[in-house]
């Protein structure tokens, strides 16, 4: 017996032995292979960081709370493109423009852009240059065929390549070391046009291309696909930057570090160091500025963020998002019939409150979001209220409804009721496809659902994972009523719409077809004048208007959270991968 | 006993074939990596056809199968389609800090419900007894989640209102601590508890109960009528007799939670291989998650045969044929 | 797949014993008959049931049990009758107002003003549908199962228990979420039967070492003499000995269904949040406003009532039924 015990205790000593035998280091183990990084990890230069504000204020440090692990930083490989990364390249790698908090276009590695319907030139500024470890060298006409060509083929995973297809690049002259002129295309393989890796013309968005300029020299010999796995680094892992900051190291599970960048042509930034500390719950995030942990937090949405609206010392700015919730109805064969009739989708329109479900879930933490009126353009003057002709009401919901010979509902509003339309011999019920485990959507589910029942409009709602199914096999199959869900613009610029409402576009999951749209988009696609630019996109957004092929809902708001003392700060309002610290470099702490 | 062993790993073989197949089949048509990049508006169609080459999308989900499992016995596990990183290295980061968490939530466990079954078995129907029951029955009924839902909810009330950190709500630890630091062990201390109440009432009932089966034996009342004392006739003949089915219950149970404490580590967000587990799947990320049903169904069949063997080498009476 | 421990019992489980009454070997234990009275005595003797019924209306725990059960799940099913409010109506004035007896917001209300009460009720009923089905099938398939395994041994044998470890391998999540994905989220009873498809492997080696150590007894080779078939035999003689086991597994497994179907709906694979209020639905949202205490507490406290219950009735079953124990307690 003595022995039995002995065996039961020596397993559970060896079973202890084995769990104590966890490496030491709860640092994670970034993979390593011939560009990587051997720099300090991300722990050693945390353990300098002040842990209080004023220690930080003395040694110009900031600290941001990082929602979201980064797998690589070369944020146009579609398999590694991930929002955090980009907001932390931003301040490291530039490009021709950058996008300013108003959505604005500035001039960054460009001193000057000429675009005609034939020929983009792009001149690069005289003092923009590399600094590749410690080493300066200057950014050349050469990086920017590089990335062209980076682009282009075929072989690289790009996440996007709009408009780079429309440059010829067996036609790029480079003159001198500054300037290169590209050619748009004049003709292309009627195969490669459909397969998408070609397209004829001017490229009227050309403010967009260029958005990163990588660097040719340092990345010679290296595979585009694998590129920047652990670090910003060139081909011989040292790290390299042309922008106000260097980014001196990255581990995994851990943080980022960026440190200012001696060889920027701007104004030397005033904070010398920022720590982007990875922060894997929203509650810790909400502690952590509470408590003086962290500066700054970009959070996503919630709301538990109402407890950070009224902190003395804090700023809480909420801003609109490129990112738009709306309901897409679903017009192809799959969908149902009755939702082609277009008195239908104005129907659903005029039934739904979005003021009451803005309120509902978005008064506590972000009290500024409105409905979204304006597809083509989000903000600005441009944002003319085209839908706003159908704002809620469901007395006319349903004498449109009854007008079109629906029977069988509810003569006025009724809340809490159950008599549904009947049309033509179809009911008005619907399947209404959204997102799995989003509060959100639920919620607005669930609202919707009451306020369509009031009109005698029936929905089904059911949930689903979003990327592995709604987005992967639903959405593209076209087999579905209605379905909400958001879309993430990449940019100010209008353009970045064309493929949710051109006829055949690829996140035109509904099968709207308008040929006027069509032409007028393409009538857009080449005018530089932004006036008659904006004209034009102004009548797509008539058109969308009075078609209703989607529903728009709300902008998402975008957060910001950030220390009263830390000046210069500015939300931005650009696409996603810009980030908070767009403008870092003007930032400094005031007492 | 040792023909047994090696007949029962030899069936476990195939057995492990089929799940893992049947698990490939099942992810395979749940997720689709491709749904990932699809959300992405802008992404261009040769891109897409290049992710699908790539991973072999398009290739029969047997033929699929076998180029899984060749990259996971010659490449450590593969990697993961997503992002090219190597997945061996988080498998075994993760699985290391649940076994941590795990194995101090399961020895607590175990020490404090065989101790308080023995108590409770010998003061049968006492003050003792009956509070421990309840409490045990309390701990068994309630759902691991909400108790840590509620543990999260206190002490973040506690931090936010006082200012001062008893123990952490989240995360492993902070950076640059180490695997056995204090820092670490605050921030364990609540997911263990959480872990460590409802197997404590499972122990603490099943030794209850086998002690009570073998105090009313024979060969007890025997020892008892030969005079031997009290307290030998508990340690000697009667705790060693009841641990036996305890016994295999822990490793039963152990087993069970190694494969991943997966609501626990996502309240919590612990960096463990549950949480692993569910991040991999959202993202569609076959490897990933192939390695994880791997390694699970292999610590559940060890751990199956862990207990049938302990039971069988222990009590004499049992023999396996 | 879930972190709480599913009961399972030893491999090897001890056989009941003989029946005895006062120390004299009577008959073998099996139920509903009348047991034979030694030569020579004229005992009235109480049939098993007897002692068993008796034994469970004494015990204290038991009927606490049973009685809360009766109330909670008497609130579940007759959710229409019971809930104040219907549990999907949204009142946008009324969002997240703490419990109070105006109004007859007795548990507060939700992020959308829905009433809690109610949806806790409905939630009731959810739970106790799932949990009640998945133990029933379950248990009709592992006794199946089981006694196939049991008494034919072998090779049938074999290939049986390497099914139960298959299932036991499977991961839940994943075939859940595979069905998600077929067939789109949601009905409860997709779950019920994805869950019954998992629980059943318990009861299956409980009963099949039942049959294992009952088919080598003296009165099944004299029924097997006299010509009885295979079917009446497993049925007749040695089945009864298993009710005992497979009612207390089945209570068990109620208890732990609901939990698992809870912590699914919580981690967002469950049934469909909207038609169908779930307990664990409810944790799931309550944790976007941790500040509002009752979100939080009502639903967990609903499952802990819920499961204390059935384990005491469990225990209270399983003394009552176990044929080894003679003492009533008083």
């Amino acid at each position: 017996m003595h022995r039995r015990l002995w065996l039961l205790a020596g397993a559970a000593v060896a079973m202890l032995l084995l769990a104590a035998s966890a490496t030491a280091r709860t640092t994670g183990s970034a993979s390593v292979h011939a560009a990587s990084l051997k720099a300090a990890p991300f722990a050693q230069s945390w353990a300098q960081t002040p842990r209080t504000v004023a220690g930080r204020k003395a040694k110009d440090v900031v600290v941001i709370a990082d929602e979201q692990d980064p797998s690589g930083f070369n944020i146009y490989q579609a398999t590694q493109s991930s929002a955090w990364a980009g907001y932390m390249v931003t301040p490291v790698i530039r490009g021709a423009y950058i996008i300013t908090d108003q959505g604005g276009y500035n001039l960054d590695l460009a001193k000057s852009v000429k675009a005609t319907k034939t020929s983009l030139t792009i001149t690069l500024r005289p003092d923009a240059n590399w600094n590749w470890g410690g080493v300066k060298s200057p950014v050349t006409n050469a990086d920017l065929k590089y990335t062209l060509e980076a682009f282009l083929n075929p072989n690289n995973q790009v996440a996007s390549n709009t408009g780079y297809i429309n440059i010829d690049p067996s036609k790029t002259q480079l003159v001198g070391t500054k300037t290169a002129v590209f050619h748009w295309r004049t003709s292309c393989p009627a195969d490669q046009i459909t397969a998408g890796t070609c397209a004829v013309g001017a490229f009227a968005d050309y403010r967009d291309l260029f958005g990163i300029v990588y660097p040719s020299k340092a990345l010679a010999g290296l595979d585009w696909n694998t590129l920047w796995s652990d670090c910003v680094c060139g081909n011989n892992g040292k790290p390299i930057s042309d922008g106000p900051y260097i980014l001196s190291n990255w581990t995994k599970g851990n943080g980022t570090t960026l440190v200012s960048n001696p060889m920027w042509y701007g104004k030397k930034p005033a904070i010398k160091t920022i720590q982007w500390k990875f922060v894997a719950d929203t509650s810790s995030e909400i502690q952590g500025m509470r408590g003086g942990e962290y500066d700054m937090i970009y959070p996503s949405p919630q709301t538990a963020l109402s407890q950070l609206v009224n902190q003395p010392g804090l700023v809480y700015n909420t801003n609109r998002a490129y990112i738009f919730e709306h309901i897409d109805v679903q017009q192809g064969p799959q969908g149902a019939p009755l939702l082609k009739q277009p008195w239908m989708r104005q129907a659903i329109f005029l039934a739904i409150n979005r003021v009451s479900l803005i309120k509902a879930i978005f008064s506590s933490y972000a009290p500024g979001v409105k409905p979204l009126n304006s597809l083509e353009y989000i903000l600005g003057k441009a944002a003319l209220p085209h839908f706003g002709k159908w704002a809620t009401s469901q007395k006319k919901a349903i004498a449109l409804l009854k007008a079109h010979g629906c029977t069988g509902g509810p003569s006025a509003p009724t809340r809490g009721n159950s008599n549904f339309f009947s049309c033509g011999g179809q009911q008005a019920s619907f399947r209404w496809y959204t997102t799995v485990g989003n509060d959100r959507r639920a919620t607005s589910a669930a609202i919707f659902q009451q306020q369509l029942a009031a009109v005698g409009i029936k929905i089904n709602p059911q949930f689903f994972p979003g990327p592995a199914v709604l987005f992967g096999k639903t959405l593209p199959s076209h087999d579905y009523d209605l379905a909400e869900y958001a879309f993430v613009a990449g940019s100010p610029d209008p353009s970045n719409n064309d493929g949710i409402f051109k006829t055949g576009g690829g996140q035109n999951y509904t099968q709207y077809s308008s040929t006027k749209a069509d032409k007028l988009m393409a009538q857009a696609g080449v005018t530089f004048d932004p006036a008659k630019r904006q004209a034009l996109y102004e009548q797509v957004d008539q058109i969308l208007a009075n078609d209703l092929p989607i529903i728009p809902l709300y902008t998402y708001p975008s957060i910001l959270v950030y220390r009263k003392a830390l000046a210069g700060a500015e939300h931005s309002n650009a696409s996603l991968s810009t980030g908070p610290a767009w403008n870092a470099e003007q930032w400094h702490w005031t007492s | 006993m040792l023909t047994y062993i090696a007949r029962r790993i030899l069936y476990s073989i195939p057995v492990l074939f089929l799940s893992s197949f049947l698990s490939f089949v099942f992810v395979s048509y749940a997720g689709n990596p491709l749904g990932n990049l699809r959300s992405n508006p802008r992404i261009p169609a040769n891109t897409l056809r290049l992710v699908a080459e790539r991973n072999h999308l398009n290739d029969p989900v047997v033929l699929r199968y076998f180029y899984w499992l060749k990259d996971f016995v010659t490449d450590k596990m593969g990697k993961s389609l997503l992002t090219f990183q190597p997945i061996w290295p988080d498998v075994h980061r993760t699985i290391l800090h649940t076994a941590q968490v795990v194995l101090i939530a399961e020895c607590l466990a175990i020490i404090l419900g065989v101790a308080v079954g023995i108590f409770s078995a010998i003061r049968q129907y006492s003050v003792f007894d009956y509070t421990f029951t309840s409490l045990s029955f309390l701990g068994y009924a309630m759902p691991t989640f909400w108790l840590g839902l509620l543990l999260q909810i206190l002490f973040v009330d506690i931090y936010l209102k006082w200012h001062v950190r008893i123990f952490y709500t989240s995360g492993l630890n902070n950076i640059g601590q180490g695997t056995w630091s204090l820092d670490r062990l605050q921030h364990i201390a609540l997911p263990v508890v959480t872990l460590c109440v409802v197997s404590f009432a499972l122990y603490s009932r099943y030794m209850r109960a086998s002690m009570l089966d073998v105090i009313n034996s024979d060969y007890v009342r025997t020892a008892r009528a030969k005079g031997v004392a009290e307290w030998r006739v508990v340690t000697r003949h009667v705790v060693r007799n009841a641990l036996i089915p305890v016994v295999t219950v822990a490793a039963l149970n152990l087993g069970g939670l190694l494969g991943g404490a997966i609501v626990t580590e996502t309240i919590f967000t612990l960096d463990g291989f549950g949480y692993y587990f569910i991040q991999s799947l959202q993202n569609s990320d076959f490897y990933a998650v192939m390695a994880y049903l791997v390694v699970t169904s292999v610590i559940i069949i060890l751990f199956n045969l862990i207990a049938d063997v302990v039971y069988g080498y222990l009590d004499p009476r049992i023999r396996y044929d | 797949m879930t972190d709480s421990p599913t009961p399972v019992p030893p491999a090897a489980q001890v056989a009941p014993p003989e029946q005895t009454i006062d120390g004299m070997v009577v008959a073998p234990a099996t139920f509903g008959e009348d047991s034979t009275v030694a030569a020579g005595l004229e005992v009235a003797v109480r049939s098993q049931w007897d002692y068993a019924r008796r034994r469970f209306l004494r015990h204290r725990l038991a009927m606490i049990g049973f009685v809360g059960l009766v109330i909670i799940f008497g609130a579940g099913i007759f959710a229409n009758w019971v809930a104040p409010y219907r549990p999907t109506d949204i009142d946008l004035n009324n969002i997240l107002h703490a419990p109070a007896v105006a109004g007859q917001h007795y548990f507060g209300t939700d992020d959308t003003g829905r009433d809690y009460l109610s949806r806790v009720i409905y939630g009731i009923r959810t739970s106790l549908e799932v949990g009640v089905t998945v133990a029933f099938v379950s248990s009709i398939v592992g006794l199946i199962i089981g006694a196939i395994a049991g008494y034919y041994g072998g090779l049938i044998d074999n290939l049986l228990m390497r099914l139960t470890d298959l299932v036991l391998t499977l991961p839940a999540l994943a075939v859940l979420l595979t069905a998600a994905a077929l067939l789109g989220q949601g009905s409860q009873w997709r779950l019920t039967f994805i869950l019954a498809g998992f629980f059943w492997t318990g009861i299956a080696r409980v009963v099949r070492g039942v049959f294992l150590s009952l088919r080598e007894k003296e009165y099944v080779e004299a029924a097997k003499a006299s010509g009885a078939g295979d079917a009446r035999i497993m049925f007749r003689h040695i089945l009864p000995n298993t009710l005992g086991p497979i009612v207390v597994n089945a209570t068990i497994s109620v208890a732990a269904a609901i939990i698992t179907e809870a912590a699914l709906s919580f981690l967002g694979f469950g049934v469909n949040p909207l038609t169908t209020p779930s307990l664990g639905g409810l944790l799931s949202s309550a944790q976007a406003n941790p500040q509002q205490w009752w979100l939080t507490i009502f639903p967990g406290l609903t499952i802990v009532l819920i499961t204390l219950c059935v384990n005491f009735l469990g225990d209270g079953l399983r003394d009552a039924l176990d044929p080894s124990q003679r003492r009533v307690r008083a």
